[in-house]
């Protein structure tokens, strides 16, 4: 056997493995009008919003319109979320798929990276289809770009944190009905675990006040303030449920 | 194969649970009552001890093969008692100087150990939970559930931690617009024309951001004036100056002069104080206007169904309170000027401005008389007309003033503010067409941001042969567009309606006769909207306010000075919006779905 032929043949490395599978998942959005189509509604929603609630018939200063824009494209992100990651795990599950990829030379760890991946750079596409709209309050208004940038970056973050959230529940299920119920109730749990801060004393007071995936950690962005503490929370929130999606999944692999 | 018999008992892990709930309770949720709290954390405390005992007790009593699965579940129940323990050393001791990093360094291990022995617990019984039913356990597996739910539990508690430290020792940066006042050389030439002492006072306590902020914005204006004195204090330290300028929390910035003092309220919280800091600037310039300029006189013709500061209840046009209000923060007395009050005879000689807003009825030949001769003698007069209803067009003044005034309301389909989203928007026209002249300044200058609004507006027309000693210039004009609307269908009809350039608002100079020391000035505007109440919230409006004053009083300080902030904003114009909410909802979206489209087709073909 030639080196490369031996090349050919050898193991794919993590890296390789992984960029296969997002590959793979991307086309499925857009090589496919089903993708286009969830964009296109995306971006739908997102400009009526913009026109209707950010910008408003009445005058309001242009940091407020961002401010608005951002709040509410934070719910659409969070929505699109949810919908994008139930299938990834899931439907490798009902279809039988799965075997192939447990069977393959990645580990768990890599094929729920790949699988997160994949539909989060399809929501990041989504998020940056939406940057236009800001841009628009430049024509008539002043928003420093910082706030815009900012803003973006809450927005990405949160989206990681809803997107691995659906990876570990799609993990958990073979029916994306149930793994979207799951995310779902996770994340709405999280959104209002700042009701929850309201009536428990400290010291958990604190740890369920910093636990609210929206209301506390968003805000700082939605109002153009990078903010440590909610770039820690926001990697910490992906990161544990993709330790949890990892796990779910290898204990799938010893009841195969 | 590893395996080892089944009989797992559950109940063991449930008491542990249950006994934590018994915790929470007596230390969190009933902690008033010290017999109370002591019954449920006791109770807690035993339930997770007798399982515990339970397990080892069960330990002795097993062959060797369910021995190892045993152990992982004793040494999870004795992770969470160990646990517990340690946090009832947190609360048993009291930390002495130096006995803090011990505490939190036993705060951190109670968490961990807490989530590490849990995540195992719970991962022991998710593991075991499909094979209950059946008598053998893969030994392997369970190790390896166990490792996971470690890890897992061990991931949380250092995540908690992280986030705890990263809270803490937290790091913002802002990039939104108004956070930072920054003083204009509107305010810093106010400072130095300062003649008397002003003492400015800021209550904020030492770490607060908001006073640091605050602070800064004061602090660029310190040296512009030797009569200028700054200084910072905490409410809570400076008892006597706090009761003297009448500031009773942080939050504050006092200006005095003598005995006079303003009150600037900012907060100390940035959730609050961010709309307070777009408007420090402007706040502050008042505030020193206030106690230091001497008061000024400003007369309302009455008598002839002109717009009211107060209205009567039965006077259903928009009133001109928030006037009112501008001009007494800006140290303006505001009085009536009837006929019973010298407006047949000679003008009141402490006037600052004589404003004429909206009359209906006409003026009595005798009072149209006083203002000419007035206006001869140096009066200044702010002459609003209407256009809509009784509006009386006052011909025989504007024609000494060379103006005229045509009643037909003007229109523009595109150039116009959007209020009801009918057709009779058209009728609230905008226009930033403004001239060069000091009236309308500030307006000059940001003709690109700021434009004024008028609601039913008639035009101002120059004459050709002005009266002598009389100079007329038409100051803002109507957007290309703009037509009279001759039958009031708000529609331009090309047969009957011409589009051409309406004159909106001009001012006049009448020269200084004998006797009198400065020239006469006045202000026309073609609607009396314009400074009504609704109309005056736009920002284009209250600057043209503030430049009319400010001309027409001929102060060297600024009248209103101009509001300082970086962002502005976002006014409604019909051919913008439409152009805004077909790009976003549908021009865009439909451009992506026309990819995907072309992107789906191609591949199909190949």
């Amino acid at each position: 056997m030639t080196t490369d032929q031996a090349r050919k043949y050898s193991r794919p490395s993590a890296f390789s493995g992984i960029s296969l599978i997002v590959k793979r998942e991307l086309l499925s959005y857009f090589g496919t009008r089903s993708g286009y189509v969830v964009a296109s509604v995306t971006l739908l929603i997102a400009g009526l919003s913009f026109n209707t609630r950010a910008v408003g018939s009445s005058a309001r200063y242009s940091r407020d319109v961002l401010s608005t824009f951002l709040y509410d494209t934070s719910g659409i992100v969070m929505a699109a979320a949810i919908l994008i990651s139930l299938r990834l795990i899931a439907e490798e599950r009902k279809t039988g798929t799965i075997h192939l990829l447990m069977n393959s030379a990645l580990s768990e760890g890599q094929i729920v990276l790949a699988k997160f991946l994949s539909a989060y750079f399809f929501l990041v596409i989504l998020i940056l289809l939406t940057a236009y709209m800001p841009a628009l309050i430049f024509l008539r208004g002043r928003v420093s770009l910082g706030h815009i940038f900012t803003g973006y970056l809450g927005l990405l973050l949160l989206g990681a944190a809803v997107v691995a959230i659906g990876t570990f529940a799609s993990s958990l299920s073979r029916s994306q009905v149930i793994a979207a119920v799951f995310t779902t109730v996770i994340t709405a749990l999280l959104v209002l675990m700042w009701v929850l801060a309201k009536v428990v004393d400290p010291p958990l007071k604190e740890v369920v006040t910093n636990m609210a995936l929206h209301n506390i950690h968003f805000r700082t962005f939605q109002q153009g303030t990078l903010s440590l503490r909610d770039v820690a929370y926001y990697l910490s929130i992906t990161g544990v449920f993709l330790y949890m999606a990892r796990n779910a999944v290898e204990a799938r692999r010893w009841t195969l | 194969m590893d395996a080892v018999n089944a009989g797992h008992r559950k109940w063991p892990s449930y008491s542990v649970f249950v006994g934590l709930i018994l915790l929470y309770a007596g230390e969190r949720i009933v902690v008033g009552a010290d017999s109370v709290r002591y019954l449920f954390s006791g109770l807690g405390f035993l339930t997770i001890l007798g399982s515990a005992v339970f397990r080892v007790t069960e330990m002795g009593k097993v062959g060797a093969d369910r021995k190892p699965m045993l152990t992982l579940f004793t040494g999870a129940t004795f992770g969470v008692m160990a646990a517990v323990v340690l946090y009832g050393a947190t609360t048993f001791s009291e930390a002495g100087e130096g006995q803090n990093v011990l505490r939190v360094a036993i705060h951190v291990a109670w968490l961990l150990l807490l989530a590490v022995s849990l995540g195992g617990l719970v991962a022991l019984e998710i593991a075991v939970f499909p094979v209950a039913g059946i008598d053998r356990y893969e030994d392997r597996k369970l190790r390896r559930f166990f490792e996971r739910g470690v890890g897992t539990g061990l991931l949380v508690a250092s995540a908690v931690v992280f986030n705890y430290i990263t809270t803490r020792e937290d790091k913002k940066i802002d990039f939104s617009f108004g956070r930072e006042a920054v003083a204009t050389d509107q305010t810093k030439g106010l400072i130095k024309e300062i003649s008397k002492p002003v003492r400015v006072v800021l209550f904020f306590p030492t770490d607060s951001e908001v006073g640091d902020a605050v602070d800064q914005y004061i602090r660029s204006l310190d040296g512009l004036s030797s009569q200028l004195t700054i200084e910072r204090t905490d409410q809570a330290l400076a008892g006597k100056l706090a009761s003297e300028t009448g500031v009773s929390e942080n939050g504050f910035i006092a200006v005095s002069h003598d005995k006079t003092h303003e009150k600037i309220k900012v907060g100390t919280e940035w959730d609050a104080s961010r709309s307070r800091m777009k408007k420090l600037d402007s706040d502050f310039a008042k505030a020193v206007v206030k106690v230091t300029q001497s008061s000024k006189v400003a007369y309302f013709t009455v008598g002839h169904k002109e717009r009211a500061t107060d209205p009567a209840s039965d006077d259903s046009r928009p009133p001109l309170r928030q006037l009112k209000k501008i001009l007494a923060n800006n140290q303006y007395e505001v009085k009536s000027l009837g006929l019973g009050d010298g407006l047949g005879q000679e003008l009141p000689k402490d006037h600052a401005i004589i404003f004429i807003m909206g009359p209906e009825k006409p003026f009595l030949p005798e009072e149209i008389a006083t203002l000419k001769a007035g206006l001869e003698r140096g009066a200044r007069l702010l002459i609003a007309l209407e256009g809509e209803g009784e509006g009386d067009s006052m011909p025989e003044l504007l024609s000494a003033l060379g103006l005229s005034f045509d009643k037909t309301i003007l229109a523009n389909e595109k150039a116009h503010v959007r209020v009801t989203r009918t057709p009779a928007d058209a009728a609230y026209i905008v226009s930033n067409k403004y001239s060069s002249h000091k009236s309308v300044t500030t307006l000059t200058r940001n003709s690109n941001q700021l434009f004024t609004a008028f609601g039913k507006s008639g035009s101002i027309e120059k004459l050709e042969n002005e009266p002598p000693g009389v100079h007329a210039e038409v100051v803002i004009s109507a957007m290309p567009g703009t037509f009279a609307d001759q039958d009031g269908d708000y529609i331009f009809d090309k047969a009957t309606e011409a589009q051409k350039t309406f004159g909106l608002a001009a001012v006049v100079t009448r020269t200084a006769t004998a006797g009198a020391d400065r020239e006469g000035r006045a202000f026309v505007v073609s609607d009396a909207d314009v400074f009504t109440d609704d109309f005056l919230r736009n920002e284009g409006n209250a600057l043209l306010l503030a430049d009319i004053a400010y001309w027409l009083a001929d102060v060297k300080e600024p009248v209103i000075p101009k509001v300082t902030e970086e962002d502005v904003r976002i006014q409604h114009r019909k051919e913008d919006d439409v152009a805004w909410f077909y790009s976003t909802t549908l021009g865009v979206p439909a451009l992506v779905l026309a990819l995907g489209f072309f992107v789906a087709g191609r591949r199909r073909k190949r």
